[in-house]
């Protein structure tokens, strides 16, 4: 599992997180909620390594990530699909599958075409498109090559950043199809999300952040019962 | 073939290893506005190398492309934080401090009679390898465009290569790039010295053809045609910087009637195709499409 403590994070001097502690725990989805500019591809950021924190700990399943450069990481077994940059859009299909790949061994060269295989066979949409330029795709069909991507190198958990920005609701449905099935495989995901009505469907946890901070945290029958979310993003009162 | 059109062809290739270089830096998605620096450097090392120590000319374009990708290293660990815009500035400052500082070198050595060696702004005379081993302007354009293929060739297989492949993602989108688990700044590093190779090599050639050379040839305007020459080629392959330094040399150096409007003229054309081909012409969807269509038709 991923447990997460104090961390903070700063652009210059601008402080972006100001001492998030959060856990997320393995086979579950852990839903980050917040407004924009909360922080959340902040968080995104620093835990994959992109940017380095100024303080706090990142412990994953029992090693510590902390300060790790994105290869080190991504080699621990958790991957992040970003938020809105999703392909590399003059690649194909298959080259952005197998860009995913990068970390593993030159040697696992069969696997990870038996892994390619695997990825059609979930999205069948991708195997029709194998060739076609990732730039050519569709917004929903693009977050379902991120997706994809994010899963050949093989990861124990997953960082989203908002997949669902963007969509039309038939597509948001369709990912959040995936995402219950990739639950159900076993695999831990941190979904941050703006959109709590999908989420309430597969999160196991919440976190609220706001400003850096995390001001609510809880399940979903709790958060369904705190008035300050109630108001804020379930337009109940 | 006359003696003006092997040297305008020398020329046109001696650049092109300057556009080249140009190239390699804007594949990792950063702009350089300081490759002369580099081709200054090879010059001047070459020369010395040469006409101060007797050294053969392989010899020192060969250490004239080492201190070329050296100085590349530095300003590349120098600048490895900054971000497109800064990085952009540091290389032209790079490069102006380092035609200021050639400036102020004097080191005049008299040779056989001759006055040879970095002077200050009087430059450095009497480069004179090729004359003493009788090359004439047609013996050098061979040799030169023999360089010429020679790296293309080995571009060409650099292209084909899994680093090659890794750089243009970085180039494309360093977070996405990150996030897959490559290191931007590595492969940063990396070009970026392999393009001062390349310019210094371009340079040592450039001082042994003209056995002359001064600082004030290697000042911004020269990366600044290098550069134009890559942007307008293209970064589909390496064969686009080829063709930048084509049209602008070769078609507009040819027509005498517009060369004295020609720098008029190529401002316009590089404004044009920028507008028309944003990508240049020999872009990297160019290529995709290229390679696509070929895999269709199993050529
Ligand atoms: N590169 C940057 N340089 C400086 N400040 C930044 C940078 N990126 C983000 N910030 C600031 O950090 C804060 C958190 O930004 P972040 O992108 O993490 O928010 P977010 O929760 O992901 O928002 P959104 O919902 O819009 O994606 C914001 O105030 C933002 O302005
Ligand atoms: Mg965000």
């Amino acid at each position: 599992m991923l447990s997460i403590n104090n961390l903070e994070t700063s652009y210059g001097l601008i402080k972006a997180l100001k001492g998030v502690s959060l856990d997320a725990a393995e086979g579950e989805v852990t839903c980050i909620l917040g407004p924009n500019g909360a922080g959340k591809t902040t968080l995104m950021f620093t835990l994959s390594g992109i940017i380095k924190p100024d303080a706090g700990s990142i412990d994953f399943f029992g090693t510590s990530l902390t300060g790790l450069a994105a290869p080190k990481v991504l080699r621990e077994g958790l991957a992040l699909v970003p938020e809105n940059r999703l392909v590399f859009p003059l690649m194909s299909v298959r080259e952005n599958l197998l860009a995913g790949a990068y970390t593993r061994n030159r040697s696992d060269k069969d696997e990870v075409e038996a892994d390619i295989e695997k990825m059609f066979a979930r999205f069948p949409v991708l195997k029709e498109r194998q060739e076609q330029n990732a730039g050519t795709l569709s917004g929903g069909e693009q977050q379902m090559l991120a997706l994809a991507r994010a899963l050949m190198s093989r990861p124990k958990m997953l960082l989203l950043d908002e997949p669902s920005v963007g969509l039309a609701p038939v597509i948001v449905n369709e990912v959040f199809a995936i995402i219950k099935q990739l639950k159900e495989d076993g695999l831990s995901i941190v979904l941050v999300e703006q959109n709590v009505v999908k989420a309430l469907e597969v999160a196991d946890h919440f976190y609220l952040l706001d400003q850096g901070r995390v001001t609510f945290a809880g399940t979903p029958g709790e958060m369904e019962n705190d008035d300050v979310i109630k108001r804020a993003y379930l337009g109940g009162g | 073939m006359s003696v003006y059109v092997a040297s305008i062809l020398t020329n046109m290739a001696l650049i092109s290893f300057l556009a080249l270089s140009a190239y390699l830096v804007l594949v990792v998605g950063v702009v350089s506005f300081g490759q002369q620096a580099f081709f200054g450097v090879g010059a001047y090392v070459t020369a010395t190398v040469t006409s101060i120590y007797g050294g053969h000319a392989v010899t020192g374009v060969f250490i004239g492309m080492l201190s070329g990708a050296a100085c590349a290293l530095v300003l590349a660990i120098l600048t490895v934080r900054l971000s497109g815009l800064y990085f952009a500035i540091s290389t032209l400052c790079f490069a102006e401090l380092c035609r200021l500082g050639l400036l102020q070198v004097r080191a005049p050595f008299d040779i056989d009679g001759r006055t040879t060696g970095p002077d200050g702004p009087e430059g450095f005379s009497n480069i004179r390898w090729i004359f003493e081993h009788n090359y004439s302007v047609q013996d050098f354009l061979v040799l030169t465009t023999v360089c010429l293929v020679a790296l293309l060739g080995l571009l060409f297989l650099l292209e084909r290569s899994r680093i090659m492949l890794r750089a243009r993602l970085v180039g494309q989108d360093s977070i996405l790039a990150q996030s897959l688990g490559l290191r931007p700044i590595l492969y940063r590093i990396v070009f970026v010295t392999l393009s001062g190779g390349v310019a210094g090599f371009g340079g040592g050639l450039f001082a042994l053809f003209n056995t002359y050379i001064e600082p004030n040839m290697f000042g911004v305007m020269l990366g600044v045609h290098g550069l134009a020459y890559a942007v307008i080629g293209g970064l589909g392959a390496p064969i686009g910087p080829l063709i930048g330094v084509a049209i602008d040399i070769g078609l507009l150096e040819s027509i005498r009637a517009i060369s004295a409007y020609r720098m008029i003229a190529f401002g316009g054309l590089v404004a044009l195709l920028l507008i028309l081909l944003p990508q240049g012409l020999i872009s990297p969807r160019f290529v995709a499409r290229m390679r696509r269509w070929r895999k269709l038709f199993h050529v």
